[in-house]
């Protein structure tokens, strides 16, 4: 089956200017040589952690900024160097929703002007419009009465089930969530996820899911893609890359997110040292050997690439075959 | 927009806001009813009635050529006035239109735009402002024209930094997302955030262009006699200033009340629009 989406050898360096003539001093390597692919109706989650460029994949994606190389395909169309006329095409098919769904309104707007915008703007018969716009509300179980309101009047709850409604208005096809629910409480992260689960099916939607929290990921994700300072370090099915993770990354992620029930506790951790380098001043080699406790001589000058270590699951990890098994994760 | 109509009512309950509102309010009726307020014109000479000390036939005195200094003063309200609003108006919408540019584009603009900033900046504004009188001559468009010239700048540095922030909010990547043009995000999403901050800008400016054509008036440089410019009084009484005290003393609290005025009907709307934006 073709992809919906391809990804490949993405990357983008931010150009860091410094001193009166505002030269470029250094580059942000914030994401550097990524590929991947989601297949339509599939949810791939994106895990890292913070400053590992998961926000910068996702707005390249939508080219919300310009890629430095690479290519990003939409249903095999080219994103990254569309003409306008054929951009604000492909946009229609691409949705996002923010981490913060309190900034994600116009803060002078009342929600009515943000839900009729990208109708409006995408040239929807205005006849429609409010029907339109009150449907997608009733899907995300909303009423009516909260668009006459200003976004600042609303929980965040029901400000991100705005956001997800708007990205939905034009019908894409790929929704990218950047952390969608981290900013919510818990008991309302439940609900929406449970929302965007039910719009998924509705919709026959592909999401590109962000997040740091891996017992989400895995509620939501058919397949996961770890990454680390900007490169892709294992990518699968996410039972198999969370349950049995092959790079010490993943290993050490898992060891550290919060367990989801007691018996996890007494289990083999593998512990990662210190804080991430920077990504100006980036290892050789492996980027991550610095804080690796397996590391041997051939992280410190080959930079390992993917290798597919069972079908569908890759790792970029010298030593992958030779790793202490991790005991597996249970449920 | 009715978070501004909030801020304003908030101002409402503020004190310094309210008198300023009053100064304001009294200034415009000046202005506005000039000739039905005065009871002479402003140029009627009566030279035997010259030097006159205030009385109850001429409220304010008469000055050297035996005008009503009452009326001189008031009929001056409305070339301050006209002269400030149109002066901040230019220079409002350059200073805006180049700070949203700038700061929205970024990469070359930002860096022309910030480059000619820091030039204004570089230089004393009132002697910038002579200079471009000098070489233009003496006429109020003049002033106009070097007034905003000099002045556009504060609001170009303010509002490119507000559009730094302000574009890589989310609700603005959103907008793009959707398929909203540049220019719609300007417009729509990024300058309605950015108009209290311009109103208040714009209120603190406009003493700052009254005292600057008073002072290009007063050298001669911006309205000429027998226009009753408080600039132009101010210096045509200098000779006199011994004899008649009055004849300059008036002018001058004028000026002092404008700046008042609008400095505090400023930060009262900057308290109540942004109380963290500290100009
Ligand atoms: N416009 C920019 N200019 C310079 N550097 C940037 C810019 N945007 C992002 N970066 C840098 O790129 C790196 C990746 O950022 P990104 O926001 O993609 O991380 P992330 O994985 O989403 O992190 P988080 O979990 O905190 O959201 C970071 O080091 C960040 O500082
Ligand atoms: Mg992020």
């Amino acid at each position: 089956m073709n992809p919906l989406v391809e990804v490949s050898h993405l990357e983008k360096h931010f150009e860091i200017r410094s001193g009166l003539w505002r030269t470029v001093s250094s580059h942000v390597r914030a994401v550097d040589d990524v590929s991947f692919a989601i297949a339509a109706g599939e949810t791939l989650g994106l895990v890292g952690e913070s400053g590992s460029g998961k926000s910068t994949v996702a707005r390249l994606l939508l080219r919300l900024i310009t890629a430095t190389g690479g290519s990003v395909r939409l249903e095999g169309r080219e994103v990254t160097t569309a003409r306008p006329a054929e951009m604000k095409a492909l946009r229609r098919k691409m949705g996002i929703v923010f981490q913060d769904p309190a900034a994600s309104m116009n803060p002078r707007a009342k929600i009515k002007w943000s839900l009729r915008r990208p109708l409006v703007t995408n040239g929807f018969e205005h006849a429609r419009i409010d029907d339109q716009i009150l449907a997608m509300l009733a899907k995300v179980n909303l009423g009516p009465e909260l668009l006459n309101r200003y976004p600042h009047q609303l929980s965040g709850g029901q400000q991100q089930r705005i956001s997800v409604a708007r990205a939905l208005l034009l019908r894409p096809r790929l929704l990218v969530l950047d952390e969608p629910t981290s900013a919510l409480d818990i008991s309302v992260q439940a609900q929406v996820l449970n929302i965007l689960l039910d719009l998924q099916e509705a919709f026959g939607l592909t999401y590109l899911f962000i997040s740091h929290d891996l017992n989400v990921v895995r509620y939501v994700s058919d397949r996961v893609a770890i990454m680390y300072l900007g490169k892709l370090m294992e990518i699968g099915p996410v039972e198999a890359v969370l349950q049995a993770p092959r790079h010490p990354y993943t290993q050490g992620l898992a060891a550290s997110s919060p367990p989801m029930s007691p018996h996890q506790r007494g289990r083999q951790r593998v512990l990662l040292a210190e804080q991430p380098p920077s990504l100006i001043d980036l290892p050789t080699g492996c980027r991550l050997h610095p804080r690796c406790p397996f590391r041997q001589t051939i992280c410190e000058e080959t930079r390992p690439e993917l290798r597919e270590l069972a079908p569908g699951h890759w790792a970029a990890c010298h030593l992958a075959e030779n790793l202490p098994a991790p005991q597996p994760r249970d449920t | 927009m009715t978070s501004i109509w909030k801020a304003l009512r908030e101002a409402g309950r503020n004190k310094s806001f309210l008198v300023g509102l009053a100064i304001m309010a009294s200034l415009i009726a000046a202005a506005l009813l000039a000739d039905w307020i005065s009871p002479y014109t402003y140029d009627e000479m009566v030279i035997v009635e010259a030097l006159r000390p205030p009385s109850g036939q001429h409220w304010l005195g008469t000055d050297h050529l035996g005008r009503d200094s009452f009326s001189r003063l008031i009929h001056g309200s409305r070339i301050a006035l006209k002269v400030g609003a149109i002066a901040v108006t230019i220079q409002t919408v350059v200073g805006v239109l180049l700070g949203l540019l700038a700061g929205y584009y970024g990469g070359w603009q930002d860096r022309v735009i910030i480059f000619l900033t820091d030039v204004i900046w570089a230089l004393p504004p009132i002697v910038l402002a002579i200079a471009i009188c000098t070489l233009l001559g003496p006429s109020l468009t003049n002033v106009i024209i070097a007034i905003a010239a000099v002045s556009w700048a504060q609001f170009t540095r303010i509002v490119r930094s507000k559009t730094q922030a302000l574009k890589n909010m989310p609700y603005v990547e959103a907008a793009r997302a959707m398929g909203e043009s540049d220019l719609s995000i300007i417009l729509r999403y990024i300058l309605p955030n950015v108009i209290p901050v311009i109103i208040v800008l714009a209120t603190l400016a406009l003493p700052v262009a009254v005292v600057n054509t008073t002072a290009l008036g007063f050298l001669g440089l911006g309205a000429q006699p027998p226009l009753p410019d408080w600039g132009v009084i101010l210096s045509e009484s200098m000779t006199y200033i011994r004899r008649a005290p009055w004849i300059s003393i008036f002018p001058g609290l004028a000026i002092i009340y404008v700046v008042l005025g609008f400095n505090l009907l400023g930060e009262g709307l900057r308290d109540a629009l942004d109380p963290r934006l500290k100009v």
